[in-house]
């Protein structure tokens, strides 16, 4: 029996927006780790097992989601962590190394699915 | 034979010899007429050709020219014979006209260049010169350069007058694509804006509406609604302000009041947001007393631009100064960090409307700054920012005048 952790990686340098994220899948039993930018989430990264899913902002400052995706990269384990971007920059498009880009605002319906859909436990 | 007989015999023969030389003389007569004829069409071609013909020797004295050439240089003939061309040259293709002589003189084909020189009656004009080294010419036993020279100045004239708008084109076309990159830098960091705040707003009014949260869930969810729907309203507000400051309508409520209490108030406002990042803040208002006639709620709004642009831009743990001081006329206040500082190149556009930091995480609209200079203008103070470079903090300081002064 192997199992997908059940923990969640929030990077995203709004306050209100890493609160609220982090609320609303904590409510779910998922455990929650946060990241205010791409670096900081390196270092978050090398200090727990890792999560089930990367919920990656792309506007950041000090290092932004792109920057994040190609350092995150040079790490084999790291690497195979399913990542997904959530913009607010409006236009749709693809990014290399992410799952898929889903656009602010997301419904709290949406968050939900998409972590259950990665942090299922698979039997 | 007899001698009388001989004697006829080469009398013939002289006679013959007589009417053979007599014939070759016709003979040469003929070609000397036909070669004079010959030299006077060719003379003839020469001095009235439309193209203007100057023979020189190696150092560039003049040995022949034709009636154009003449005309070109608005001078007798005869009157330029052994005078060096090199003064009818403009000063700065000298050297170019000597290069020219020595590129004929070491032999080879047509020689061209362009020179500029002085024409009769016409003044400054692009000559073309295309030279040949002649072997030798009647009468002369040097080598000679043979020159024609066309009047080229219409054809430069157009050819620099094709690449000035060329120029022209190309700086439009560079303009025009700059302000379509910036429009799109500004629609996505409108989006980034406006969207940013809706999404705390959404999901907590799903998770209020959905959920039994506890009392303290509640009160995180309301006031994170409240925070978001004031910075969407500040948002607008920002816009409102600078497309009224851009068509010249926004006015002034004007007041006698203390700055000190102003900048005080604009502090306040912005401490939590500094605190929640950590940073240490220092004031200092020495001159907080200073009385200035001003409209209060622009003030705050400058010094809290100001604020939050040292903030956004300061990391986890930095330093922000602000001070307040008096010289004879004006109050300066300074808002001094350690922040990421600005690059040398960003430095003289960053009060420009609609531009951002080139550090993306930290983008606006590109507002901030300029309504803050605005309002400053009309404030009759001014505004300037310093930076020794990225990584190296920035200073901001405003002028204002004081009441009375």
């Amino acid at each position: 029996m192997s199992h997908t952790p059940r923990s969640i990686l929030i990077v995203e340098d709004s306050e209100p927006i890493r609160t609220t994220f982090r609320l609303a899948l904590e409510w779910e039993g998922y455990e929650v780790f946060t990241a205010q930018n791409g670096e900081e989430a390196l270092t978050v990264l090398r200090s727990i097992p890792p999560p089930g899913l990367i919920l990656l902002d792309l506007s950041m400052p000090v290092m932004d989601g792109e920057q994040f995706i190609a350092q995150r990269n040079t790490n084999a384990t790291l690497a195979k962590i399913p990542t997904i971007v959530l913009t607010a920059a409006g236009n749709s498009q693809t990014i290399a190394g992410a799952e898929k880009v889903v656009s602010k605002p997301i419904e709290l319906d949406a968050l939900l699915t998409l972590a259950s859909n990665y942090c299922r436990e698979v039997q | 034979m007899s001698r009388a007989l001989q004697l006829q015999m080469t009398l013939r023969e002289l006679e013959i010899h007589r009417a053979e030389l007599e014939a070759q003389n016709q003979q040469l007569q003929n070609t000397q007429l036909l070669l004079e004829d010959s030299l006077n069409r060719y003379a003839d071609l020469y001095d009235h050709a439309p193209v203007a013909y100057i023979s020189m020797d190696k150092n560039g004295c003049i040995k022949r020219l034709n009636l154009l050439a003449a005309e070109l240089l608005g001078c007798d003939r005869n009157a330029v014979i052994g005078i060096p061309l090199a003064p009818w040259i403009a000063h700065s293709y000298i050297r170019h006209f000597f290069d020219h002589l020595r590129n004929c003189n070491v032999g080879g084909d047509r020689i061209v260049a362009e020179l500029s020189m002085t024409v009769k009656g016409k003044g400054q004009r692009w000559v073309q010169f295309t030279s040949v080294r002649s072997k030798h010419e009647l009468g002369s036993d040097a080598a000679l350069i043979r020159t024609a020279l066309v009047d080229v100045t219409e054809r430069k004239q157009l050819e620099d007058e094709r690449q000035a708008l060329l120029f022209c084109e190309s700086a439009a076309r560079a303009e025009a694509e700059n302000l379509n990159q910036a429009k799109d830098q500004f629609l996505a960091a409108l989006s980034h804006e406006l969207r940013t705040p809706i999404q705390s707003v959404l999901m907590w009014t799903q998770m209020l509406r959905s959920r039994k949260l506890s009392d303290n869930d509640v009160r995180i969810g309301l006031s994170t609604i409240e925070q978001s729907v004031r910075n969407q309203s500040n948002l607008i507000n920002s816009m409102l302000d600078a497309s009224k400051m851009m068509m010249g309508k926004l006015d002034l409520e004007l007041k006698s009041l203390e700055l000190g209490e102003c900048l005080q108030t604009a502090f306040d406002a912005a401490r939590p947001e500094a605190e929640a990042k950590l940073l240490r803040l220092s004031v200092d208002f020495k001159g907080k007393s200073a009385k200035i006639k001003g409209d209060p709620n622009r003030l705050q709004q400058i010094f809290g631009n100001l604020l939050s642009n040292a903030i956004k831009f300061t990391n986890t743990g930095g330093l922000i100064q602000i001070s307040l001081d008096l010289s004879d006329t004006d109050a300066i206040i300074r808002f001094i960090d350690n922040g990421t500082g600005i690059l040398k190149e960003e430095l003289p556009s960053i009060f420009e409307r609609f531009v951002c930091s080139s550090d993306r995480g930290r983008r606006g609209l590109g507002l901030g700054l300029t309504i803050a200079r605005d309002l400053v203008q009309l404030h009759d103070g001014t505004i300037s920012a310093e930076s020794e470079g990225k990584g190296k903090g920035s200073t901001f300081t405003i002028t204002l005048p004081l009441a009375g002064a």
